[in-house]
């Protein structure tokens, strides 16, 4: 009953307000505390400012569409590595001027007047710039425009695979991954096709399958990397977490950059009481909304003493991300809502939301606990219903449908 | 497809979540007195860095001498791309000082000046800043007048303010009221709650003729409104913190309560209290409500509002409801048949929301 407040609320508050003013008013709180710092004129002109993570090539100069598709997945990686959300708009700046052809109006974007034939490659970076921030209707259109032209394109055929199973559907996605197997090398094309059975009722024929490729390749790269990640988030389903666990770190080590397997491996060891062991690999990770989040959920198992102080920092850069109106990463902030804030209400609506964008076992298992600590059971029959469909086999998930009344 | 192609993409795939931070923010903070006005422009270094260039011996850090360096550079940037007007006449920019900045954990450069502006006429800025670089970029703009402060937040796609300002008092409140009065409709158990109650009010006596105990009447819908007015503001303002799953249970087990309660004879004389005590508890679940508004500004406007859209939402749901109770109650089966058999099919419903809502 009280869960559709919410949207009604922005609903009706929408209807006699201009837009944005909800963080505007939210703002001016803020922007209060921000009025506390004084700018200043430093004393030393040798006195270093800010160090530069990592230089971004200045775009000024580039002309040609293939150089500023370089620059924009240069962009993108370094986006990944450092997980400054800068680099995805300086990408989406630079592939504007690659491709003349999209538009991007009121934060919708459009790929309608470009032609495959002359842009595929610019068309793809897009469509990963677009699967970044969770556009994945847009995403899987753009690549489809792609494919149609160039059906042996793998990398725009991987890239629509792994938008489909984030979006929930395995059988589109295991049609693409059995494509690759004349375009892509094995590893990839078998890790793919694994991921896409796992969510179709063979979970078990999954693992085996992949665990036997990867036996073949002994050495790392990013290839191997990736696909333990899918291993290790197959085994966690299946209930093997010491092994999942092993299968992560070993990923870690194929892959030492990777922030994202830094992340899952902790999102495994908070769900398995391994906190101490999340909170240091988190102190090697960049201030992030999602790394705070995390080191404030792994301080809270652990009573640590910062754990007050880092809820309330993961409470402004919420809020600074409001005051701006990005859009936010619903899963995570339900988690924070749910697991920080202790507002159930608020995190049921939220994972509800991201529901209708992505649908990953997590997304499923997020759902669920939220429908369940905010008393509203039935909000999580959309999560029930997918599991049904596809067989979606998950530890937890089946603990969870066995516990429902 | 190139192997370093799909290499790259694969580090993309393993998290397609945006796991990152908030992306780059700029700050345009003008000041309005009877001088002029003062303007303050606030770019992050790594921004500057990648607009106009800083770092001149590459050494992947900015330093005060570099900054100072470019500072032509940088105010000929912003002057560029910023435009204020008032009254559709363009005001010129004159940048007189740099400085640095702490802000939001990053440093930032601050272009401090002063603009000539005409007194009078509508405010309009326009910025350019940043946005053909970072189409993910936000500029917030501060306009101070007085006492009064207006923030907008431009964005690539929205890159013009035109003065406008937060709602004005009275359409934050018909705002939150309207939200209050949904509220209210759209919960049957709040609605079941308050009609069950009201049931017994409407008898008839024993020369037949209506006996509507108005004083009843209003003393319960008054007791149901004290109550949940006080638990939803101390709810909203953080006071008293409850599990929304046991409020959810509370009120789907108050229904229950309030309408076995209409079977016991005494029913008439106990409708208020049990609308009190039970107007505590459904007070807890109008504050989900309003948790999201629990940090705005005009939280005690946000909080007025809302409570009176509910109160107005009973009034119209009672009025609605009244002619049909009214024309029933003179027939003879109303105490002994019509009273009962409600109850008991609202009790019916309410111990159906206590099963669904245990988890």
């Amino acid at each position: 009953m009280t869960t559709c407040c919410r949207p009604r609320l922005e609903r009706s508050v929408r209807g006699v307000r201009t837009a944005a003013t909800l963080p505007v008013l939210f703002a001016v709180l803020f922007v209060a505390v921000d009025a506390n710092a004084e700018p200043y004129r430093p004393e030393r002109t040798d006195q270093v400012l800010v160090r530069l993570p990592s230089s971004s090539v200045r775009s000024a100069s580039l002309q040609s569409p293939d150089a500023l598709v370089d620059a924009a997945m240069a962009e993108m990686a370094l986006g990944r590595r450092t997980l400054d959300e800068r680099h995805f708009g300086r990408a989406e700046a630079l592939l504007l001027r690659a491709l003349p052809c999209a538009s991007r109006a009121d934060d919708r974007r459009r790929v309608d007047g470009c032609r495959a034939d002359v842009h595929a490659r610019g068309l793809v970076a897009y469509a990963d710039m677009l699967q970044h921030g969770h556009d994945f209707e847009a995403a899987d259109q753009t690549l489809t425009l792609v494919l149609n032209h160039e059906e042996a394109n793998a990398q725009a055929r991987l890239m629509r695979a792994s938008i489909r199973l984030a979006s929930g559907e395995p059988r589109a996605a295991l049609s693409d991954c059995t494509k690759l197997i004349a375009t892509a090398d094995t590893l990839v094309a078998t890790a793919c096709i694994a991921q896409s059975i796992s969510l179709s009722g063979r979970l078990n024929d999954a693992v085996e399958l992949l665990t036997k490729e990867i036996e073949k390749h002994q050495s790392g790269d990013e290839r191997l990397a990736w696909a333990l990640a899918i291993l290790a988030e197959m085994l966690e389903r299946q209930g093997q977490y010491q092994a999942a666990l092993a299968t992560v770190e070993r990923a870690i080590r194929a892959d030492l950059d990777n922030v994202a397997l830094r992340l899952q491996a902790i999102d495994l060891l908070l769900r398995q009481q391994g906190a101490q062991r999340a909170m240091d690999l988190l102190a090697t990770l960049p201030d992030a909304e999602s790394v705070i989040l995390r080191r404030a959920l792994a301080a809270q198992a652990l009573k640590a003493p910062q754990a007050a102080e880092l809820h309330r920092q993961w409470q402004r850069v919420v809020a600074e991300q409001e005051r701006l109106g990005i859009p936010a990463h619903e899963r995570d902030r339900a988690l924070g809502e749910l697991l920080l804030m202790n507002r159930p209400a608020q995190a049921l609506v939220l994972a509800s939301a991201n529901w209708q964008k992505s649908r990953e076992v997590e997304d499923a298992r997020m759902l669920i606990r939220a429908a369940r600590a905010a008393g509203q059971v039935r909000a999580a029959t959309p999560a029930f219903d997918w599991i049904r469909a596809f067989g979606v086999e998950d530890a937890w998930l089946a603990a969870a449908e066995a516990d429902k009344p | 497809m190139t192997a370093r192609a799909i290499l790259t993409l694969l580090i993309a795939l393993i998290s397609p979540a945006a796991l990152a931070h908030s992306g780059s923010a700029s700050y345009v903070r003008v000041l309005d007195s009877s001088d002029g006005f003062s303007i303050a422009v606030s770019l992050d270094l790594r921004d500057v860095e990648y607009a106009v260039g800083v770092d001149l011996n590459r050494d992947q850090q900015i330093t005060w001498g570099e900054l100072l360096a470019q500072q032509a550079a940088l105010e000929s940037y912003v002057g560029a791309r910023l435009q204020l007007s008032r009254g559709g006449v363009s005001c010129s920019i004159e940048f007189k000082q740099l400085k640095v900045d702490q802000l939001n954990g990053a440093t930032y450069a601050v272009t401090e000046g002063s603009s000539a502006c005409p007194a009078h006429g509508a405010l309009e800025l326009r910025s350019n800043m940043m946005f053909d670089l970072d189409a993910g970029h936000r500029s917030v703009v501060e306009w101070t007048h007085g006492d009064q402060v207006m923030l907008a937040v431009l964005t690539e796609s929205r890159r013009e303010w035109h003065g406008e300002t937060e709602l004005g008092f009275a359409a934050q409140l018909l705002a939150f009221a309207l939200e209050g009065m949904l509220h209210i409709w759209s919960g049957l158990d709040h609605l079941a709650f308050l009609l069950i109650l009201l049931l017994p009010a409407f008898i008839v006596n024993a020369r037949g003729a209506r006996n509507i105990a108005w004083r009843n009447l209003l003393g319960i819908i008054t007791a149901f409104t004290v109550a949940h007015s006080l638990t939803l503001a101390l709810a909203v303002t953080g006071v008293v913190s409850v599990s929304a799953m046991a409020v959810e249970i509370g009120i789907a087990a108050s229904v229950v309560i309030a309408a076995l309660t209409n079977l016991l004879p005494q029913a008439r004389s106990i409708g208020m209290p049990t609308a009190f005590a039970f107007g505590l508890l459904h007070g807890f679940g109008f504050a989900s409500a309003l948790d999201n508004l629990g940090t705005a500004s005009s939280f005690a406007t946000a909080l007025a509002g809302f409570n009176l859209g509910v109160e107005m939402g009973q009034l119209a749901v009672v009025a609605a409801v009244f002619p049909l109770v009214y024309w029933i109650c003179a027939r003879p089966c109303y105490a002994a048949r019509v009273v009962p058999a409600v109850s008991l099919l609202v009790a019916t419903l309410g111990a159906f929301w206590v099963w669904e809502r245990v988890p």
